[in-house]
């Protein structure tokens, strides 16, 4: 049978490579330079000049990945051999008494601050003693019968290139710290399954494979249905044994595709506003939708977009009835503000068009959930600083800041079969329906509620003759996507105009700087 | 020689279970497929992060979408609450739902007699959130408790509405309102995250990536390259284990930064890879499959005048990775079916219509898909055929592949199925990528003497264009020994 492990091959007099081939490919040198590079990592990190702080973190990085360099470098040769039950093994039980530590502490709810120094000093006491013992083996020069063993010391020793690395970092650089503990635990982890028996090494692998699929249903199925709360065993599954796991891991999708039932698309329409300039002396303002198709190279970037515009879709916000009722009366007085008889328009609580998009007193204002509030005063703050006011020539107009914006999440309404056969324009502005999510100054804060915060605008064509009926005043202006001319079947042209309630709110609702 | 389970020799029921236990995640296996799907995975990678590029700044950035200040406050604050340990008793409502109660008639507070709200509600007054100082001045002048309680008790749920707890919350035990400092922090905190922080059980998300800590645009750069270069290599197989673990690391990074822009295809990309690096963790004698780390292994073996292996070892980390995206691949099935279960569109038949006519993801833009569309929806029959087809397809393959795939005879109907299911997906939906991933999952059911197959194919190609060189046919080794 060939043979198949890589052995180091007496170089030939003048092979240079083949001798530096041998240091490179030796995991104990690699683990030697791995140390030595954390080491003078440390040294930088006790100076403040910033190229010393990046030195620090590559010569952090680059040691961390020397390390783990010496683990595949000898985890790449056959290392199983007779199954070892020396002395050493011994040695590898002080990690079992390290995680049991941890397991106590967290079961007893300590604080992870209260137990990282001494959980940091275990692990340096440690990793020490491992790394001794491995030490001690290869200058014994351990035969590859004990091959296990030896595969065993390389992971412990290299467990304390990572250790060291934790204090290259400072407080503010808690991802690499955190790296760096998870670095350590795998090393450790991995140095005791190298040690045991095979039988014993499977078993506790399993374990993982189980305690790893429990933890993707926990995921699952610890979401909300319909307003109830999920199982209690859940729960507390996924917050006393799974939480930090699967959020590290990035394994907390529930796989809820499309389901209870596929929704329509939401769109963001902001409606920045600007301060006054010489031309302009009531200010001016720009509309901005996102995403539009037009506006990216890819397919990709435009869907990440539209995830960006989903998360302020979870209207599961409460709001006390008080105030909801007194929102009501606030509305309705709004709309009936006698020096802007176009307000009328907005009112659109008990009418037809409301009861065929189901929208009721109920219904009417649509609060998002505590975390689409914040991530709305985001995006606000995001809007408000990112597009600055644009001339005809595309450029930007000095002194163009923003000075707030009205936030529009705009769902795009999915055309029923019916209305599909007949025609309509999937893109037809009577498939807007927007919200208004609040307006917003350039830190993101939420201004006082006009009464429609919250609250739905949807579109509506109608005929000339129905101006009065839906309140849409005289002089309102029309843009020209805002007009068509439809023909029957008998060559008869009705005209229609668009009431387009989210521009008609965001310009009579605009709060119009002094002179 | 082939791997023989310590429990094989155990005759009953026990021993044969763990047997097939053992068989089943610790046989060795070809790595063929797996180094198929690291180079499939990794090309998808590279591409989902140069794509990245265009948006580096505005997702990812110190003031993009989800700004920086934000990501942190919520990484380091986020509360969570355990549920109680006994059961809660049925006859009151939850202390945290009290204050969304509305008291009928005079606006008291929930269940408490008119002059008893009012003392408390005046222990609150300077949080309730007044419009203007004039406005406070005014209510707290009021001589009438029937005037002052309404008013009172209006602020009370505004504040609740702004801020999702009850404002009596910031009193201590002796009914004092705590410091400014501290009630700054909890109202902001109750804001930000709709809980009460000094409700929660802890706090904060075991997150991390380079981008809380990289935000100098020229640096974000660097470090963008570098990540996208360490995804190549990764791809070619060079240095795998290493730079699989490193493009694991990098990924999740541009995850947890931007969790707002991402989709069902990151989870997928994920999961891909953390799966890929286990399987790569320990490669075989030679290197991981269809990787230069063969090519440099080969090189090597050859100039130290050293056997090397024609063929690939099997090994057990590879079958363990594989089991792994099986398993998990029928997980994601069972929940996405269930959970289609609770809605009424995937009950009668329209569901499919609602992702077909999604006009921001489906292909609308294009007259010939509108006319399709159009064309079935002026025949009902036809229109009901296609979409109840379509909705008992996605719903077949979600419930009964877990279930069916596992059985020889089914296999091949279930993986089928599922091929036509991501495919559908991707040409209505725009979803390519994802499903790209999607069909991935599905290559661990495939026999390896299909990739084979396939390479051999792709090698034959190459020879015919490229010039003639001695190579062995890529044919699976005997079973030997593994980790």
């Amino acid at each position: 049978m060939n043979d198949l492990s890589v052995t180091h091959a007496e170089p030939t007099p003048n092979d240079w490579f083949a001798k530096c081939e041998r240091y490179v490919l030796d995991p104990w040198v690699a683990l030697l330079a791995g140390y030595a590079l954390m080491l003078l990592a440390i040294a930088c990190s006790l100076s403040a000049a910033p190229a010393l702080s990046i030195a620090r973190q590559a010569l952090a990085f680059i040691g961390a990945i020397i390390g783990g360099w010496a683990v595949w470098m000898r985890l790449r040769r056959p290392w199983q051999g007779q199954e070892s039950n020396t002395p050493y093994l011994w040695a590898f039980l002080i990690p079992l008494a390290l995680m049991a530590f941890v397991a106590v502490e967290t079961v007893f709810g300590k604080s992870y601050e209260e137990v990282r120094s001494p959980l940091t000093i275990l692990a340096l006491i440690q990793v020490s003693a491992c790394v001794a013992v491995g030490i001690v083996m290869r200058l014994m020069q351990i035969g590859s019968g004990n091959a296990t063993t030896s595969a065993a010391a390389v992971l412990y020793v290299a467990a304390g290139v990572p250790l060291l690395g934790l204090f290259t970092q400072n407080q503010e650089w808690d991802s690499g710290i955190l790296v760096f503990r998870v670095l350590t635990s795998l090393c450790l982890i991995g140095g005791l399954l190298a040690a045991l028996p095979r039988l014993v090494r499977r078993v506790l692998v399993s374990a993982f494979f189980v305690y790893h699929f429990v933890g993707i249903s926990m995921a699952a199925t610890t979401l909300a249905i319909r307003g109830e709360q999920p199982g209690w065993l859940n729960i507390q599954l996924s917050q006393h044994i799974y939480k930090d796991y699967l959020n590290f891991m990035y394994l907390t999708n529930a796989y809820h595709y499309y389901s209870p039932d596929p929704g329509p698309p939401q769109l963001f329409y902001f409606c920045i506003e600007y301060p006054p300039t010489p031309g302009h002396p009531t200010g001016q303002h720009q509309w901005v939708s996102v995403p539009k198709r037009e506006d990216f190279r890819t397919r990709l970037e435009y869907q990440r977009r539209l995830g960006v515009t989903e998360s302020t879709n979870d209207v599961t916000g409460i709001t006390p009835l008080p105030v909801q009722s007194f929102l009501v009366n606030y509305r309705k007085n709004q709309c009936n503000d006698p020096a802007v008889p176009g307000k009328r328009a907005l009112d659109v609580e008990n009418t037809e068009e409301a009861l065929k998009l189901g929208i009721s007193a109920a219904t009417m204002i649509r609060k998002p959930s505590a975390y689409s509030q914040a991530m709305l005063r985001a995006y606000a703050r995001y809007a408000a600083n990112h597009y600055p006011l644009l001339d005809d020539n595309g450029d930007p107009v000095p002194g163009g800041k923003a000075t707030s914006v009205k936030v529009y999440r705009v769902t795009h309404l999915i055309l029923s079969p019916y209305r599909f056969a007949k025609g309509i324009d999937p893109l037809d502005k009577e498939q807007y329906l927007a919200v208004f999510q609040g307006e917003y100054d350039t830190e993101g804060n939420l201004l006082p509620n006009d009464g429609f915060v919250y609250t739905p605008l949807p579109n509506k064509w109608i005929t000339e003759n129905e101006r009065d009926r839906y309140g849409v005043a005289k002089d309102w202006k029309l843009q020209p996507d805002e007009m068509k001319d439809v023909e029957d079947e008998n060559g008869h042209v009705t005209h229609y105009i668009l009431v387009n309630r989210m521009r008609m709110h965001a310009d009579y609702f605009r709060r119009r700087p002094g002179p | 020689m082939a791997s023989v389970s310590p429990l094989s020799s155990l005759n009953n029921d026990r021993g044969r279970l763990l047997g097939f236990w053992d068989r089943f995640w610790f046989k060795p296996a070809d790595p063929t497929t797996l180094g198929f799907m690291r180079i499939l995975v990794g090309m998808l990678v590279v591409y989902t992060h140069i794509v990245y590029s265009y948006d580096l700044y505005e997702l990812f950035g110190k003031d993009g979408w989800y700004n920086l200040d934000s990501m942190n406050k919520r990484r380091h604050e986020q509360p969570y609450v355990n549920p109680p340990n006994d059961f809660p008793p049925e006859d009151q409502i939850e202390e945290t739902r009290k204050p969304y109660v509305y008291a009928p008639a005079n606006t008291y507070l929930y269940a408490m007699p008119p002059d008893e709200a009012l003392r408390q509600l005046e222990l609150v007054i300077p949080v309730l959130p007044w419009d203007s100082p004039q406005e406070r001045a005014m209510v707290e002048g009021m001589t009438s408790d029937d005037d002052k309680l309404p008013h009172l008790s209006f602020k009370y749920y505004k504040f609740v509405d702004e801020y999702n707890f009850d404002p009596r919350g910031l009193l201590d035990k002796d009914g004092v309102l705590l410091p400014e400092r501290e009630r700054k922090e909890i109202m902001e905190s109750a804001k930000m995250h709709g809980v009460d922080p000094r409700k929660a059980d802890g706090k904060g998300v075991a997150i991390f990536s380079i981008w809380f800590h990289v935000i100098d645009p020229d640096w974000m750069v660097l470090v963008h390259v570098a990540i996208i270069v360490v995804m190549i290599l990764f791809t070619l197989g060079i240095a795998t284990p290493i730079t699989g673990i490193l493009t694991w690391l990098g990924a999740v990074s541009y995850i947890h930064r931007a969790p707002t822009a991402l989709f069902g295809q990151d989870t997928m990309m994920n999961i891909l890879l953390i799966y890929l690096v286990i399987g790569n963790l320990i490669p075989g004698p030679g290197g991981a499959a269809l990787s230069v780390d063969r090519l440099i292994a080969r090189w090597r073996a050859r100039r130290l005048g050293q056997e090397f292996p024609a063929s690939l070892q099997p090994t057990v980390l590879a079958n363990a990775a594989y089991r792994l995206v099986q398993i998990h691949l029928c997980l994601i099935y069972a929940f996405a079916g269930t959970s289609k279960l609770q809605g009424t569109t995937w009950w009668n038949g329209t569901a499919v219509w609602w992702t077909m006519a999604n006009t921001e993801f489906a292909p609308l833009n294009r007259q010939i898909y509108r006319n399709y569309l159009e064309f079935l929806c002026k025949h009902r029959f036809l229109w009901e055929l296609v979409m109840d087809g379509g909705n008992v397809h996605t719903l077949f393959v979600e419930l009964c592949f877990p279930f069916l795939v596992w059985n020889r005879r089914t296999r091949w109907i279930m993986l089928m199925a599922a091929t036509f299911l991501h495919a559908g997906i991707a040409l209505f939906m725009g979803l390519t990528i994802f499903q790209i991933f999607m069909l991935i999952f599905l290559l661990t059911f495939y026999p390896s003497e299909i990739m084979h197959k396939l390479i051999d194919a792709i090698r034959d190609t190459f020879r015919a264009i490229l010039p003639a060189r001695a190579h062995a046919s890529h044919t699976p080794a005997p079973v030997a020994t593994g980790a």
